[in-house]
């Protein structure tokens, strides 16, 4: 019997190449991302102060309205030929299943937060320097959360026939903390655009990351221990 | 009476299991010693692949107690000595047939290629392995999940459905494996409405109806009995 790392590789290796192959989350996800920005770029007029206002705001809910697509289609191949039960029997844990989701849709979603990043950096002349460094962890820490909780909700709706609608009424609320972190976070890195220089952002920064890697960890711890009850009857 | 209990490959005890509302299985209770050929039989809706699994592990019962092999089976490591054909074939589309086999050769830790290799040959896979599933006949398919299940050589086989689609070749290669099963004393449970090419394998019967138990015994019979049994 291979070890739980083994099967959570196998399992994350046959989730890229399908789709890499079949780009059924990659691409529509993409071109939503690029409507929504096209939306508020003709909606409001975002320069100077404002962008850094409301451009955080804007770019986190592209960025979560957008990756709901995603996480939405979490277990649409197992459910084609219903082989969440084989994969089940064969890894005789959940946890490498859990596991190998929440990573696959963590990198999804990184690329999603990339190609968000590029398109409002385009949208709203965003100039980032070296200030982008201390908006990637950020970034990693809010895709990271969001994909703890978004494999668990998947999961939930595996079976359901309202699954579009229940996996934004499950996640949204659960998210609240998580967004405003992310907000606030990115809002105090946009500060200090344009300032030619990287400046130390401690007080406004760290924060916001602080409460971001508690609520990773927390609901990353939660949902393992949750998943094979979830799964069980699915 | 207990050690007798605990080799059983599986014991039902007083097993209900509700949906709801909906009774699926009620006070089900019978033991199968190892080795048997089991079919497991009744009409539709009466509970047969509920009850599959609640072997598996991936369903719980309601009330009562299942044991596979004396313990119970859940998430603890007991499943990967079962084999598990469901009445949806559990392949991925968008895989070869070889792919398919592989990845889930890689999931039990069957590493020796030499395993997949014979399993494609026997099962006749060999012509269509580098196809996508997608591209495939039921019939195919139908051989690909069934080389799936039996992949890791499991000690207690169930199969849902497993002759649906398959031609008079692949009937005859199921009956075959089914065959070496049954000299290597592995339990096996099968459902089926096409018993009747399976009669002679049977040692077990078990008729389900309505979620109740409504025949369980030890079979030796002919085609016309179990016709009879199981009408």
């Amino acid at each position: 019997m291979p070890n739980s790392l083994q099967q959570t590789l196998a399992l994350l290796s046959k989730d890229a190449v399908l789709e890499w192959r079949t780009k059924e989350r990659l691409t529509p996800t993409v071109f939503f991302v690029l409507l929504m920005l096209l939306v508020f770029n003709f909606a409001f007029e975002i320069g100077g102060a404002a962008l850094i206002e409301m451009g955080p705001g804007v770019l986190w809910a592209t960025y979560v309205f957008s990756s709901l697509f995603g996480l939405n289609q979490t277990f649409s191949i197992e459910r084609e030929n219903n082989s969440l039960d084989a994969v089940l029997l064969a890894t005789a844990t959940p946890t490498p299943l859990y596991l190998s989701k929440m990573l696959g849709n963590l990198l999804f979603l990184l690329i999603v937060q990339i190609v968000s990043l590029i398109f409002f950096a385009v949208f709203f002349n965003l100039t980032l320097g070296s200030q982008l460094l201390y908006l990637v962890p950020i970034l990693l820490m809010g895709s990271a959360g969001l994909s703890a909780i978004g494999t668990l909700f998947a999961a939930m709706s595996y079976n359901s026939r309202l699954r579009e609608f229940m996996m934004p009424l499950l996640l949204l609320p659960v998210i609240v903390p998580l967004v405003i972190s992310c907000v606030e976070g990115t809002k105090s890195v946009f500060e200090q655009t344009g300032l030619g220089e990287l400046n130390y952002l401690g007080n406004e920064w760290w924060p916001h990351l602080q409460l971001l890697s508690v609520y990773t960890i927390v609901f990353t711890t939660l949902s393992i221990m949750l998943f094979e009850y979830v799964v069980e009857e699915s | 009476m207990g050690n007798i209990v605990l080799s059983s490959a599986i014991d039902f005890q007083n097993v209900c299991k509700l949906f709801g509302p909906l009774t699926a299985l009620e006070n089900i209770s019978f033991s199968i010693q190892r080795g048997e050929f089991v079919l497991l039989a009744g009409p539709n809706g009466a509970g047969k692949s509920t009850l599959m699994r609640l072997i598996t592990g991936l369903a719980q019962p309601t009330t009562g107690v299942v044991r596979i092999n004396g313990t119970k089976p859940q998430f603890d490591g007991t499943q990967d000595t079962i084999g598990f054909l469901s009445h949806q074939t559990s392949l991925y589309n968008d895989f070869s047939a070889r792919e398919n086999l592989d990845f889930f050769a890689r999931l039990y830790g069957v590493t020796k290629n030499k395993r997949v290799e014979n399993i494609v040959a026997v099962l006749g896979i060999e012509s269509f392995q580098h196809r996508r599933v997608r591209e495939l006949s039921s019939g195919m398919k139908q051989r690909i999940a069934f080389g799936q299940a039996i992949l890791h050589n499991p000690e207690l086989l169930l199969l849902d459905e497993p002759l649906d689609g398959l031609d008079t070749a692949g009937v005859n290669t199921f009956l075959e494996q089914m065959e070496d099963f049954r000299k290597e004393s592995k339990t096996v449970v099968v459902i089926t409405h096409r018993f009747d090419e399976l009669a002679d394998l049977l040692s077990y019967v078990i008729v389900l109806r309505r979620g109740r138990l409504e025949f369980n015994s030890s079979w030796r019979g002919d085609v016309k009995q179990l016709n009879s049994v199981c009408a």
